[in-house]
């Protein structure tokens, strides 16, 4: 089988070891955000459904209110496109590497592509270079992102049994966040990236209460815009 | 609700998340990004990452107005600060986790 060889590939494997740390951070952001969804009142077989073939989180918690509301389909439409505009950003990094596989190919590879583990499968192929070894990167992509999806599906099932009794005061949630600072870390090295970092932060103070979370998007708009600024004033005075 | 309406949209959620996270592998596949943007879409996860980490940070979700409000919490603040500082000594992600929530704990619980 075809699929065996990729299991047992070392990029494969190497890319499940990659996930372990990082797992923590799905692993209860995952817990917190399907309780808040059990917590809506949505039915336990439409929430574990919607899981499964929905998979983006944020969407999924924004979707409720105006699934229970009854809102005209369109609505919710737009509303979940502009939430995950950002992975669109992720898909065309992602492009270049998958173009050769047929259609339903790549819609699966998109699909399984999480903030998460496309944070993780950048780090190890810096977006900006070229790889010549376009296999490797192919099971490296598939072990990352599978293990995100398996582990937002375990972290659903323990929010199903065991999430009411998950005392708030443990602060457990927080570890979701001190994972998401140690992806962002190893990207702010050089005097530029500090740069972009700190506009980025004050670009996201500024836009966090803009509607459907589009403080996202203005944000990673912001850090793209800066890195062009600092390029163009590097070839034009330095 | 009716369940054809509930499925409904089940399935326009699930043909987002694909249409969005597959845009340029699939539809927008002929659509020929400059290398200036190709090359500063490096810069997005970061971008992404910092604008979902700040709201967990420093703020806290209004329940009435859904908004959010500043909340400085000095613990999760010092914990932040641990892990980022263990991180880079160390490029391990389990320690420096380990070490934030270790911090985390003990400022919670016994000097605030």
């Amino acid at each position: 089988m075809k699929l065996i060889a990729i299991f047992k590939s070392v990029e494969f494997q190497q890319s499940i070891k990659d996930m372990f740390g990082p797992s923590v951070g799905i692993l209860t952001w995952s817990i917190v955000l399907n309780l808040a969804i059990i917590k809506t009142g949505l039915a336990l077989f439409s929430t574990i459904i919607m899981s499964l073939t929905v998979y983006a989180g944020s969407a999924q918690l924004a979707s409720i209110p105006l699934i229970n509301g009854q809102f005209p389909i369109w609505i919710i439409l737009l509303t979940t496109i502009v939430i995950n505009s950002r992975f669109i950003v992720y898909s065309a990094a992602i492009a270049p590497h998958f173009q050769h596989l047929s259609f339903p190919h790549k819609c699966l590879l998109g699909f399984l592509n999480g903030d998460i583990s496309f944070a993780v499968f950048s780090k190890k192929y810096p977006i900006a270079e070229t790889h010549s070894s376009k296999k490797n990167i192919y099971q490296y992509f598939l072990g990352s992102a599978l293990m995100n999806w398996f582990v937002w599906q375990l972290g659903l099932i323990i929010a199903i049994f065991f999430g009411m009794q998950i005392p708030d005061k443990w602060n457990f949630t927080f570890a979701g966040t001190l994972v998401l600072i140690c992806l962002i870390t190893p990207n702010v090295k050089t005097h530029k990236e500090i740069i972009i970092c700190l506009v980025s932060i004050l670009v996201a103070f500024a836009t966090i209460n803009l509607p459907y979370r589009l403080g996202i998007l203005s944000t990673v708009l912001a850090a793209m815009s800066t890195g062009f600024l600092i390029d163009h004033f590097q070839r034009k005075y330095v | 609700m009716s369940d054809i309406y509930f499925w409904s949209c089940m399935v326009t959620l699930s043909l987002v998340t694909i249409f969005t996270r597959s845009f340029f592998l699939t539809i927008g596949a002929n659509l020929k990004l400059s290398p200036t943007i190709r090359n500063l879409i490096q810069y997005a996860p970061s971008g992404a990452l910092i604008a979902i980490v700040i709201p967990e940070l420093f703020y806290e979700k209004d329940t009435l107005t859904k908004t959010y409000q500043l909340a400085l919490h000095p613990a999760q603040i010092l914990a932040s600060i641990t892990t980022i500082v263990i991180y880079y000594a160390s490029k391990s992600m389990l320690l420096s986790l380990t070490f934030g929530m270790i911090i985390l704990t003990l400022t919670t619980y016994y000097f605030i």
